[in-house]
């Protein structure tokens, strides 16, 4: 078979020189099923509108279908709803609670052991002023001699004291 | 599961800070004192009193037994307006009236003082003595912590004699 003018009308088509007749006899033409194969690289290029077709697209009822399912009323079902769901909030909050008492309470516990044993002072925050052994026994030393010194002047006067109200008593019962 | 997470955040603070523990009085005194340069704080740790006992420092046989019943001990001293500084070491002590109760007092020509005392089920436990030298108008803090029986009173009102 001769496709002589075809290839004449391609030729033109590609000079942009075909009229829209000439086009259309172009795309009848590829649109068949039996192009030869040295025109074959030109289908794609006439024959797109077809393909084109073929491709899905929305049908006009499809509005109406999604209208349709978005309007109809959603399935309700009814469920049985026991004691033990109604309260289960209740039990949830009651089991936090629990928790928290039992953590408190241990705690409470552990760090009443502890400070019992630390006398309440926390002694990890001191720091040493003298890193030699026999400059701080100086210094206890010096401190406890002045608090000896103290009990014995505090003893004295406390003596001095009771010996007055003593008197005082005595005079007053003489009296 | 937040909500749970955050609820133990919240007691794990809760609990440090609980843990933390106390104060001794001196801490207390240094607290207000902090940006006083004429305030000065000797600390002797536990630590520092159980390195004082296995070491041969005694130079004094006598201060052994005391110092074995002692835990820490902290000086305050300052060398100026001993009498103020007193004062407020008093004030202290009536604002943590219900810590420590005073245990005596002294008055002499050159110096007064006052004992106060903290009790743990009946057992003394911190030992606290003001003094305030007239003459030199120094004022000394001594803060002794540890197991103040009538045994350490003992002991240490015979160190002086």
């Amino acid at each position: 078979m001769d496709y002589k003018y075809i290839e004449q009308l391609v030729d033109r088509y590609f000079s942009c020189e075909t009229s829209l007749a000439e086009e259309q006899i172009l795309k009848a033409f590829f649109s068949q099923n039996d192009v030869p194969t040295e025109l074959l690289k030109y289908r794609d290029l006439f024959a797109y509108e077809q393909n084109d077709k073929k491709e899905t697209v929305l049908g006009d009822d499809f509005d109406a279908k999604v209208l349709s399912i978005i309007e109809e009323p959603a399935p309700v079902k009814a469920r049985t709803i026991t004691m033990t769901h109604r309260l289960m909030p209740l039990f949830k909050a009651a089991a936090i609670v629990a928790i928290i008492l039992t953590l408190g309470n241990a705690a409470q516990f552990s760090f009443k052991n502890d400070k019992e044993k630390s006398d309440d002072i926390n002694y990890s925050s001191y720091k040493d002023t003298y890193s030699d052994p026999s400059e701080a026994y100086n210094k206890v030393q010096n401190a406890l001699e002045l608090v000896s010194e103290g009990i014995n002047e505090a003893q004295k006067s406390d003596s001095v004291t009771s010996v007055r109200t003593d008197i005082k008593n005595d005079t007053t019962k003489t009296e | 599961m937040k909500r749970v997470l955050f609820l133990l955040i919240l007691i794990s603070a809760s609990v440090g800070l609980c843990a933390q523990g106390s104060q001794d009085f001196a801490s207390k005194y240094m607290q207000i004192c902090k940006e006083d340069t004429a305030v000065h704080c000797i600390t002797v740790s536990p630590k520092m009193m159980a390195q004082m006992l296995k070491s041969d420092t005694h130079k004094k046989e006598d201060l052994k037994p005391l110092i074995k019943k002692l835990k820490s001990a902290r000086i305050v001293t300052t060398s100026q307006h001993g009498e103020g500084y007193f004062q407020m070491a008093e004030n202290l002590v009536k604002k943590n009236s219900d810590r420590f109760q005073s245990d005596g007092n002294y008055k002499n020509s050159h110096s007064y003082g006052s004992f106060y005392t903290r009790k743990k089920k009946g057992q003394t436990v911190e030992l606290i003595l003001l003094h305030a030298n007239i003459k030199e108008r120094r004022f000394i803090l001594i803060n002794l912590t540890g197991m103040i029986d009538d045994e350490f009173k003992r002991y240490i009102s015979m160190l002086s004699l």
